[in-house]
């Protein structure tokens, strides 16, 4: 598999990342050989469906994957030339919260609900920069001015139940800045709330990277998200990816069929009235990967090569590179049946 | 009445426990919730041995007159034989007034189980029609029903029990089981009235409303099933606590009155020297524990099967 | 918040007058006539009597009796006992602080002891420790009070004479004792009760315990905590058992009716002259009005425990402070 070049300058660079869940119906392959490169104050964005993998990538990162799940070994994971894969748990932790953070989905359940805001936000300074209670509070209620709540004094003190969505995920946001991190990887963070708030959140990423020199990782599904904030993007698709992109390029030159139906999946204002098209079957069980091509039984243009031979990643542009048999032989990028605005219809 | 004897409950025991075990296997593969519940109580190895033993002690409770030595009550001789620890020719020793006290604990068993289960029936019963009907009329009448059983359970049972007990005196053997049956009903209609409120904001049952079904109906044909499991498990942890509490009465002298036996009673004929006749104490003693134990694990195992998404203890 | 507690303690009364209904129904419907039969007695002498005959109007009919009942309940007067010759409400006095003493270093000990072999369990989840504590918690939990009572007599006071056998201290010699000697001798009379109570209750601990702590390290927030790079013990103590501490404060309102029963029967192996071996003694001699004020004495206990648990839940879990929300 040609993987792209590692340029010396990467800020985190994934190796043949494989993680694996042993379990009693068998090895879950959730996350099976995804390799990429972050540059500093990069903002890209994983994007797939729901059990692509994309989560698993970010909590290997992290390193939080728990028994029965397993980092295989030769996967790589490298933070500032240092193999994160490698160190010992203490030597870990120190990096968590410190040097890369990440905030999650649902902000209600991942905060305590017993403490305050202001305390668990504290916390952070406390455990790493063995900062003060005064300290660490104070510099506590400045990330939260910086995330744009209003009398930020006041709400620190408030439990996390008293607090909007939105609010509770800049108490999210702010907790991992307090160390001022190198990385960010924001897991699904606007997936939650409203849209009105999504925008907000959203900006205010995009804001704080700038003013921090900060790369994020974005993992999301919705791919008007990752148009808005991202410069490259990574389609996952089944633990593996599948296409890697600028986002310009990758919107306007989709090459992988899976993209091709996701972006025609999502709806568009103004254009004529047809049914919403849809990519036809469901992804294949983690722990059954088929042998060829993952996505060959919900490919329009499937044909025998792609069902029995594992497709590598090709260069298909600049930096632009696409795991189909396309790129060798684009002349089956033709649908079966059907016309051609159904896309993804069934052989 | 031989050691050979015993060997006759034990086998009714392990043959029941593998011929419900095959029915269960067979419901199992017939799919549906009940069929998986089945399937995982076959499974969990403790539940079945639970479950064999409580067969077990029921098959010496309905075989205790060809198992039991002695009849429980004869004094064999009160000059040589009273108060001997256990040996070869009484495993169990003999008490103070020369009986075999391993007889009086195989009758004693069937005393305490035939209690306990009679009890619990009435429990069950009782609170599964007042939670039930709490449940459905729901409002006011609701609130008023469940502030009612609020007070009733911060009465400790025990001493509810001892009260009517030491108001009425000496109570026959039925007085006793429906004076447990009837206040043990408490905890019982909370948990039934529960399920039912969760059941009557289900679809199926709005639609059943929806369709011109009755009340009673509707409370008979869908929402009495749900509750079944409920039921269930509250009735076997219920087993394992009115024997505690039925030995417990017996030993305070107000519950089963001598000379009947029941492994509670026969305890109390130990308190004029706990250290002397310490067989008395500790063989029905540990009789009640293992039986209680098996009814937890049982009942453990139950709920386990029934409701895997609700909290397990141990 | 005020408002809140305010609701909760006139629930509480409203419980005790319940349960003193059904106490007073239940003495109604009892063959005989329990009431005046207390009253009647040739034991009591005639002034007495005729006070409490005026006291509780027997010879009124049965509503105004109810009122006159729950008025002298209210105020505490609570008939004579003629097994003990004097008030109802001076025995119960008396014996009341011992059973409490019993019942608290018990409950401390039960939740201690139950809280340790829950973190314990669920912290060793699967392994042969897990599995050990598992049966033997529910060893005791399947365990008769008095039994225990008597089996860790036999053991520790008769085979293993470490501890006294009954009492709360060693008649006699206690009055010749020093300082030192008698606090020492009530710790030896307080063990092997307390440890009884301690025990059986701590199992029912235990079990709630594991799996509260066991429910509470899946919750998102433990990954946020670990994703903050807190150390685990950190993550262990504030975030995961401070939350399953929780679920366990209601238990303790939920216990107390087992445990005020508990002691009934730990009291009367061991002698200890508390409530529980009052009431035996009272249902022995008869003494109904003794047995009947002792019934609505546990419920109150009862009430006023759970009612202290509800409000050290409300301290604890900050989401129910503020109704208003």
């Amino acid at each position: 598999m040609t993987a792209p070049d590692t340029r010396p300058q990467a800020l985190l660079s994934v190796r043949d990342l494989r993680t694996y869940f042993h379990t009693d119906a068998g090895i879950a392959r959730a996350v099976d050989g995804v390799s990429f490169d972050v540059m500093p104050r990069e903002t890209i964005g994983i994007v797939g469906e729901s059990g692509c993998g994309k989560s698993v990538t970010s909590l290997s990162i992290m390193r939080l994957i728990r028994a029965p799940g397993v980092i295989e070994a030769g996967s790589r994971v490298e933070l500032e030339g240092r193999n994160l894969l490698e160190l010992p748990e203490h030597e870990m932790r120190r990096i968590r919260g410190n040097r890369v953070a990440m905030i999650f989905q649902e902000p209600m359940t991942s905060l305590n609900p017993v403490f305050t805001v202001g305390e668990q936000i504290a916390e952070v300074a406390r455990v790493h920069a063995n900062a003060s209670r005064r300290e660490a509070w104070d510099r506590a209620v400045e990330m939260l001015q910086l995330t744009g709540i209003p009398s930020p004094a006041e709400r620190a003190k408030e439990y996390p139940h008293q607090l909007s969505g939105g609010m509770r995920q800049r108490v999210m946001i702010a907790m991992a800045l307090m160390m001022n991190p190198s990385l960010l990887i924001a897991d699904e963070p606007t997936t939650a709330l409203d849209v009105t708030i999504q925008a907000q959140i959203l900006e205010l990423l995009q804001n704080i990277q700038e003013r921090f020199a900060m790369s994020i990782i974005l993992i999301t599904h919705d791919l008007g998200v990752i148009a808005e904030v991202a410069q490259r993007v990574l389609v996952m698709y089944a633990g593996e990816i599948v296409e890697q992109a600028s986002v310009g390029d990758l919107f306007a030159h989709p090459h992988h069929p899976y993209t091709e139906g996701l972006l025609a999946a999502m709806p568009t204002l103004g254009a004529a009235r047809t049914r919403l098209a849809v990519i036809p079957g469901t992804v294949p069980a983690p722990t059954h990967w088929p042998p060829g091509c993952r996505f060959h039984d919900r490919c329009p243009y499937a044909w025998e090569r792609p069902e029995r031979e594992h497709p590598p990643l090709f260069e298909v542009g600049p930096s632009h590179w696409s795991r189909c048999f396309l790129a060798e032989e684009p002349e089956h990028r033709r649908v079966i049946t059907g016309s051609e605005d159904r896309v993804g219809e069934r052989r | 009445m031989t050691l050979a004897s015993w060997l006759v409950p034990l086998a009714v025991a392990i043959l029941a426990t593998a011929a419900i075990s095959r029915v269960w296997a067979s419901a199992g593969t017939s799919g549906g919730p009940w069929g998986t519940a089945f399937n995982r109580l076959r499974r969990n190895r403790g539940g079945m041995l639970g479950l064999g033993f409580i067969l077990f002690v029921a098959a010496v409770a309905l075989l205790a007159r060809w198992l039991a030595p002695f009849d429980p009550n004869d004094q064999l001789d009160i000059i040589a034989l009273a108060s001997r620890p256990p040996s070869l020719a009484y495993p169990f020793g003999t008490d103070i007034y020369s009986r075999d006290v391993l007889s009086r604990v195989v009758y004693g068993a069937r005393i305490s189980l035939s209690i306990a289960l009679l009890a619990v029936a009435v429990s069950i019963t009782v609170g599964t029609t007042y939670g039930a009907i709490a449940g459905y009329i729901g409002g006011r009448a609701d609130a008023v029903m469940m502030r009612i059983i609020d007070a009733l359970l911060s009465i400790p049972r025990i001493l509810i029990l001892l009260a009517i007990l030491a108001l009425w005196g000496r109570v026959s053997l039925g007085a006793l089981v429906l004076i447990l049956g009837l206040t043990g009903w408490f905890g019982t209609s909370r948990l039934v009235r529960a399920q039912v409120l969760a059941l009557k904001a289900e679809d199926m049952v709005l639609a059943a409303h929806a369709l011109g079904a009755r009340g009673r109906r509707i409370l008979l044909r869908h929402i009495l099933p749900g509750v079944t499991s409920t039921i269930v498990v509250a009735a076997t942890l219920g087993i394992g606590n009115v024997i505690t509490l039925e030995a417990g009465l017996s030993f305070l002298g107000v519950g089963v009155r001598q000379p009947t036996a029941s492994w509670g009673n026969i305890i109390s004929d130990a308190s004029a020297d706990y250290a002397g006749l310490w067989w008395i104490s500790l063989f029905p003693g540990l009789a009640i524990v293992a039986t209680v134990m098996a009814c937890n694990i049982v009942g453990d195992a139950l709920r386990d099967a029934l409701d895997p998404r609700e909290i397990q203890p141990a | 918040m005020r408002a809140l507690v305010a609701r909760r303690l006139l629930q509480a009364v409203v419980i005790v007058a319940i349960s003193a209904t059904a106490t007073f129904l239940l003495v109604q419907l009892a063959p005989g006539d329990p009431f005046s039969n207390m009253i009647d007695n040739p034991r009591i002498p005639p002034e007495v009597r005729e006070r409490w005959r005026a006291r509780w109007g027997l010879d009124r009919p049965m509503h105004e009796q109810y009122v006159l009942y729950l008025r002298n309940v209210a105020r505490g007067d609570l008939g004579w006992s003629f097994s003990q010759s004097r008030p109802v409400i001076d025995a119960i006095a008396e014996a009341v602080p011992r059973t409490l003493l019993l019942m608290g270093v018990g409950l401390l000990g039960a939740f201690l002891l139950g809280i340790a072999t829950g973190v314990v369990r669920a912290g060793r989840r699967g392994s042969v420790a897990d599995r050990a504590l598992g049966a033997g918690t529910l060893f005791f939990y399947s365990m008769p009070e008095f039994w225990l009572a008597i089996m860790a007599m036999l053991v520790f006071a008769y085979w293993l004479p470490i501890f006294p056998t009954s009492g709360m201290t060693t008649p006699v010699l206690y009055d010749y004792m020093s300082l030192a000697g008698k606090v020492r001798d009530r710790l030896a009379h307080l063990i092997l009760p307390t440890a009884t109570l301690v025990l059986l209750t701590a199992a029912i601990i235990a079990r709630y315990q594991r799996a509260a702590l066991l429910d509470v390290a899946t919750q998102d927030f433990v990954r946020t905590a670990r994703a903050k790079g807190l150390p685990e013990r950190a993550v262990l103590w504030r975030h995961i058992l401070r939350n399953a501490l929780l679920p366990v404060i209601t238990l303790l309102g939920l216990s107390l009716p087992h445990l005020v029963g508990g002691t009934v029967f730990i009291e009367q192996v061991f002698a200890w002259p508390g409530m529980g071996r009052l009431v035996v003694g009272a249902i022995a001699a008869r003494d109904h009005a003794l047995v009947m004020a002792i019934v609505v004495l546990g419920s109150v206990l009862v009430t006023l425990g759970s009612l202290m648990a509800d409000l050290l839940y409300m301290v604890a879990d900050p989401r129910l402070r503020d109704h208003a929300r």
